[in-house]
């Protein structure tokens, strides 16, 4: 999983596109920080730590939980989705967004 | 299954030998209250579970719960129409499934649920409807709302009331339910309106709740969190302590993982 998330982050990297992690592992920032570079997580994450806030307010059952969102913010996808069908989405988001280099090519 | 009949065999003679009035109570072992065999169960399922650590998963004909369920049922059946047959009823939902597998038919545990409906609608207490709250992942929708609305229907203002509430409205709004089956996208979308009006019969009735502050986020989910809304906004750090707002990001596409290495 981590792989097709380091692959897409790569490939997208000159899209306006982000991966946003919020990691739920509860360990101290230090000990996350180590992992993430030891594991190549070099996307934005946010640091949920004890409290998990945010997967509280959003209602996150079980993890991975996906949401993909349009340029506008606007919810497109959610749930337990793959990495494939996730990068598909994407794909096709990013050709309507001014600006991305596949904008206007579908 | 050929080697649980022999341990409930014993079970059943050393209960007929035990002289109560020679042996304490709490030696008597296997006069057990579901209680105290749930205790028991935890701790062979937890070895169980460690048995396997080491690689593969554990293997399933060994599953404690196999062997359990007949000791469950057995109590059950001893107090029939009491209360105490209720942790072992709510004992035998939970796990009855797993034994007989995704396609099973699962006797003991529709045994079960008709007891809870015909016996105990009127008696179980909020602390064993909260035990039944994640029961949907195996137990179908139609017959937990049998028992769930009739809970509602006696206890309609209280806290019991309020956590069947809540259980109803997990099972209706839960993506799993309905997963690789065919549903009519109408009673989907039924299902959801009725799961808000419960939940916020929940957040009238007992805004001060705990089962309230556990009912908030699925009524959030389903007010703020569908497709085709525009994502609520959040703020939080990395772990270097910069803030990130998910509202600067418009303009990208973003894909939010909740995630973990675990």
């Amino acid at each position: 999983m981590l792989p097709d998330l380091r692959k897409m982050v790569a490939r997208l990297e000159d899209e306006p596109f982000t991966l946003l992690g919020i990691n739920s592992d509860g360990m101290d920032a230090e000990a996350l920080k180590a992992k993430f570079e030891k594991s190549g997580v070099v996307w934005p994450n946010l640091f949920e730590a004890q409290e998990r806030a945010i997967s509280r307010e959003w209602n996150v059952q079980g993890y991975p939980t996906i949401y993909v969102l349009d340029h506008q913010g606007v919810i497109q996808m959610k749930g337990f989705l793959d990495k494939a069908t996730v990068a598909a989405r994407v794909d096709e988001l990013l050709s309507a967004v001014p600006g991305s280099s596949t904008s206007g090519s579908r | 299954m050929t080697l649980t009949v022999p341990f409930a065999l014993a079970a059943i003679l050393v209960v007929a030998i035990d002289d109560p009035r020679s042996v304490p109570p709490q030696q008597a072992g296997t006069a057990q209250s579901a209680d105290q065999l749930i205790a028991e169960f935890q701790q062979a399922q937890a070895k169980w579970y460690q048995g396997a650590a080491k690689g593969s998963p554990p293997d399933r004909e060994t599953m404690p719960a196999i062997a359990f369920l007949p000791r469950f049922r057995e109590i059950a059946e001893a107090h029939e129409g009491q209360a105490e047959a209720v942790p072992a009823l709510v004992w035998i939902l939970n796990n009855s499934k797993s034994v007989v597998g995704p396609s099973g038919e699962d006797a003991h545990g529709s045994w079960a649920l008709e007891q809870l409906i015909v016996d105990h609608s009127d008696s179980l207490s909020q602390a064993d409807l909260r035990k039944m709250q994640q029961l949907f992942y195996q137990v179908p929708m139609e017959d937990l709302s049998r028992l769930y609305e009739s809970v509602i229907e006696d206890e309609d203002l209280s806290l019991t009331g309020a956590q069947a509430r809540f259980n109803l409205a997990a099972g209706l709004s839960s993506p799993f339910v309905n997963l690789g089956k065919e549903v009519d996208p109408a009673r989907v979308e039924a299902d959801r309106a009725r799961a808000r009006t419960l939940l916020c019969e929940i957040r009238d009735m007992h805004p001060e709740s705990d089962v309230w502050t556990r009912a908030a986020p699925m009524l959030f989910e389903l007010e703020h969190l569908n497709v085709g809304d525009t994502a609520p906004d959040f703020v939080g750090e990395d772990p270097d302590g910069n803030e990130i707002r998910l509202s600067d990001l418009r303009g990208r596409v973003v894909v939010i993982d909740f995630w973990g290495f675990w």
